[in-house]
């Protein structure tokens, strides 16, 4: 052990010999451990003689990122933390492009636990690369708009309550129970245009590039032209307020309070089919392909074929009625007044997964390959891994109405609306996050 | 049962297995050639780095083996060293340098993590000019560079 002490003595000053033989009682009731980082000890005159202090030091200075190897370079800073790694971009070349490591950020990312893992993104099975930086950027822009109140960024104009939304990047579309459909300035929040068309209240609305197509209590569809923003059809035949809609190139489908759904030709605007066989209102309906899936306040969801019209499947399970129902093709997830998501195999009619924690009527849901995103009548939104089922998070803190619309869409934007007390939709405005 | 290191220099060093098992290295190379009186020859560390080695693991021998488990916390702090490797990390820049070299080859993770943790408190709290000088980095960035790199990572400053 001589040698050990005579290197000591080598390399640090006298005035640190003592630590040989030990800390003494003074030094250790200084060692106490509190919240004193250490960076801040090290500024400390204890230890001020180290190689960490500039002034003191007249030891060899070593460039340790550029002369260690890689690895080791990138996991030293896995130990700082981003606010060092903005000032390390600044010293020199080589120390920001270590600075600026995809590991180092990914390192950065994962020791956020409660940020969700992005998906990864396959372009004919090869995963596409993440770039960790701009996705830490993103989710901390999210996290400081989440932390901010939603309720600052509502639409003011409707003067009753808004039942549904639907938006692209450039404008949002809410239908009203004041019988109006407004559009407004995506970015602005501004509105730019009011449409007067039905008797009663808006329920729903969907569009794409050309037309829109909106349901109202009024029992009537109103199909409008985009980009004039007029009325161009009046589709009439159910006999009880229209719950949903939604189309696609060749067919419009419907869903009603009377129980049935009707599907339609797009090009013709003509009646092709009325589907029965639900025995309560049919809350929502979403098509996929050939197939349509409808869920009802029976308590049932139902695979229908388009082309035929005849009803695959009953999904049986839920012991309330259902409010909400998404299909991506092999699965559907369901939102009931029972509280609980059901997921469903779409090909066996097996129920795989139950979810669990909302304490009020599951209203509106949306899902992609890994999570689900529901929102509910206990005024909560919820985010659920869609692999274990498990709740990961909950995205509005206190929220003081019922949650009727949630989607995150390809856009990856997250918003939810609708406040029945205040008559105005909330947005929570959201940073792209994935 | 003593363990005969051998460092680049070739000086011997006699230490408890125990201790020198501390390396995951040398536990290694045990266990594949069996108990034997030959010296371990470790061409990549000096004597002096070896010595300081060996007092760290001597000083660690009864630590529990660190298991390495991703999901366990992946935070990682360097707040959190204990005193009595703080003082034994109070060495120049050019043993610190060798001691995470020999950390990292004789594969020693808390020895690696105390060092590197040692790095990153160097150079947390400072200014860029400051962080050249202690390292003596060579700014090689133009005044336009640099106002662009302070303008794209604005968003990480403190605040």
């Amino acid at each position: 052990m001589k040698a050990i002490h005579h290197l000591q003595a080598l390399f640090l000053p006298s005035t640190t010999n003592d630590a040989i033989v030990g800390p003494t009682s003074s030094q250790k009731s200084d060692a106490i451990l509190d919240d004193m980082t250490a960076s801040k000890r090290l500024r400390s005159n204890e230890v001020a003689l180290s190689p960490c202090s500039v002034q003191e030091y007249n030891g060899p200075r070593i460039d340790f990122l550029s002369k260690l190897p890689y690895e080791i370079a990138t996991y030293i800073l896995c130990f700082v933390d981003i606010h060092t790694l903005a000032i390390l971009s600044l010293t020199s070349r080589k120390w920001a492009s270590l600075a600026t490591d995809n590991e180092v950020w990914r390192n950065m990312y994962v020791q956020q636990s409660y940020w969700l893992r992005p998906r990864q993104q396959q372009v004919n099975g090869v995963p596409l690369p993440i770039n960790w930086k701009r996705l830490y950027q993103s989710q901390l822009l999210l996290d400081e708009r989440w932390a901010t109140d939603p309720v600052k960024t509502k639409l003011l104009g409707h003067s009753d309550s808004v039942y549904c939304i639907h938006f692209d990047g450039t404008k949002i579309v809410t239908g009203s129970r004041d019988k109006t459909i407004k559009f407004w300035d995506y970015h602005t929040l501004q509105c730019i245009d009011t449409l007067e068309g039905h008797t009663q209240s808006v329920l729903c609305l969907k569009f794409d590039e050309k037309m829109m197509v909106s349901g109202s209590s009024d029992r009537t569809i109103i199909v409008w032209d985009m980009k004039s923003r007029k009325m161009t059809h009046h589709l009439l035949g159910h006999t009880a307020g229209v719950l949903d809609v939604c189309f696609n190139d060749r067919y419009i489908i419907s869903c009603s309070k009377d129980a049935t759904i009707k599907i339609w030709n797009r090009e013709t605007k003509t009646l092709v089919r009325t589907l029965e066989g639900h025995r309560g209102p049919v809350n929502a309906v979403q098509l996929y392909e050939n197939q349509i899936v409808s869920a009802s306040g029976d308590g049932l969801v139902k695979l229908w074929d388009l082309t035929t019209g005849r009803c695959e499947r009953d999904f049986i399970g839920h012991n309330r009625g259902l409010a909400c129902v998404q299909f991506d093709g092999t699965r559907i997830a369901s939102g009931s007044n029972d509280t609980t998501i059901r997921i469903w195999d779409a090909a066996t009619g097996e129920c795989t997964q139950v979810l669990r924690g909302h304490i009020g009527l599951v209203r509106t849901l949306h899902f992609d390959q890994n999570r689900i995103v529901s929102g509910s009548y206990d005024n909560t939104v919820k985010v659920w891994d869609m692999a274990t089922g498990q709740w990961t998070k909950d995205l509005s803190d206190g929220h003081t109405s019922w949650v009727f619309d949630v989607q995150f869409a390809a856009s990856r934007i997250i918003r939810y609306c609708a406040d029945l007390r205040t008559r105005h939709p909330m947005l929570a405005r959201t940073g792209s996050a994935f | 049962m003593p363990v005969t290191l051998t460092s680049l220099d070739n000086q011997e060093f006699k230490v408890d297995k125990e201790v020198a098992e501390r390396s995951i290295l040398i536990k290694n190379m045990i266990e594949d050639v069996g108990e034997s009186d030959a010296p371990i020859p470790l061409p990549n560390v000096s004597a002096a780095v070896l010595t300081k080695v060996i007092e760290y693991c001597e000083h660690h021998r009864n630590d529990p083996v660190q298991v390495q488990d991703e999901t366990d916390d992946p935070r990682k702090r360097s707040n959190d060293i204990e005193e009595w490797d703080m003082k034994f990390m109070q060495v120049d820049q050019e043993m610190l340098f060798e001691i995470i070299l020999a950390a990292n080859y004789l594969d020693i993770k808390p020895l690696l993590d105390v060092g590197c943790k040692t790095v990153a408190n160097i150079i947390k709290g400072k200014t860029p000019e400051e962080i050249r000088k202690a390292f003596n980095i060579v700014n090689d960035f133009t005044p336009e560079e640099e106002a662009q790199i302070k303008k794209e990572n604005e968003w990480a400053e403190d605040r």
